[in-house]
């Protein structure tokens, strides 16, 4: 659903077409995109347009951006404690 | 999905990186301070770091525990952060290599991250996982190493 939305905003009537669910499924799944910050929900006349909302993806990118850097930092630092415990015991 | 994966080679026994990964004071030198105790099914948590997650603690539930035999030892424990609430599983393999331990950790459960409702994990839904799996993940994992 954010694949197509990727290519622009939508209505849910234009999403629903695109998929193998019916329109309130899509709805709710658009409402819950919405909660997470990943789809912006606006209102046009009677119809309610649906877009990407770069914030939420971006947050989500950058969270898990930062963990794979911290585990990176950590695992180093794992590594130059324990060699170097190590070899403090193998010289007593 | 995905994980993150990272795997080192360390150049000591395998008892004595088991140490770093199951004492508590030992893991906050190179982890975080924690309230870490060796149980399997036991609670604690850690002090998050700025910059990762939300900045609270990080709950966490130790739910394998196998200390070193002769083919390696594993730890894993959930890890959950409260902003976006997420429960994530860390998963650490220890292997014998020689006179080296080769330690395996992997980072799993990425899927939880974003709508909590059971509807997403409906078969239907694969666009969700498509746009996680094949576009943010390898943007964020891209990077992966291996020393």
């Amino acid at each position: 659903m954010l694949d197509h939305l990727a290519a622009g905003e939508m209505s849910a009537g234009e999403l629903a077409a695109k998929f193998d669910i019916s329109r309130p499924a899509v709805v709710n799944h658009l409402k819950i995109l919405e909660k997470n910050r990943l789809v912006r929900i606006t209102r046009q006349g009677r119809q309610r347009m649906h877009r990407l909302d770069p914030d939420g993806l971006l947050q989500v990118r950058d969270w898990l951006a930062r963990y794979a850097a911290f585990w990176d930092d950590r695992l180093d630092t794992l590594k130059t404690l324990v060699e170097a415990d190590h070899q403090a015991q193998a010289k007593d | 999905m995905d994980a993150i994966r990272r795997s080192i080679t360390i150049q000591a026994p395998i008892d004595r990186v088991w140490a770093y990964l199951t004492e508590s004071d030992k893991i906050a030198a190179w982890l975080m301070p924690n309230t870490f105790s060796p149980v399997a099914g036991r609670s604690f948590t850690m002090d998050c770091p700025p910059g990762i997650g939300s900045g609270a603690p990080v709950q966490c539930e130790v739910t394998e525990l196998r200390p070193p035999t002769r083919s390696g030892a594993r730890l894993a424990y959930t890890w959950t952060i409260d902003q976006p609430p997420t429960e994530t599983l860390l998963t650490i393999d220890l292997t014998r290599t020689g006179d080296a331990t080769r330690l395996d950790l992997e980072h799993s459960g990425w899927e939880q991250l974003g709508p909590e409702d059971s509807y997403v994990r409906d078969r239907h839904e694969q666009g969700w996982d498509m746009l996680l799996n094949q576009r943010l993940l390898p943007l964020v994992t891209g990077e992966s190493r291996s020393s």
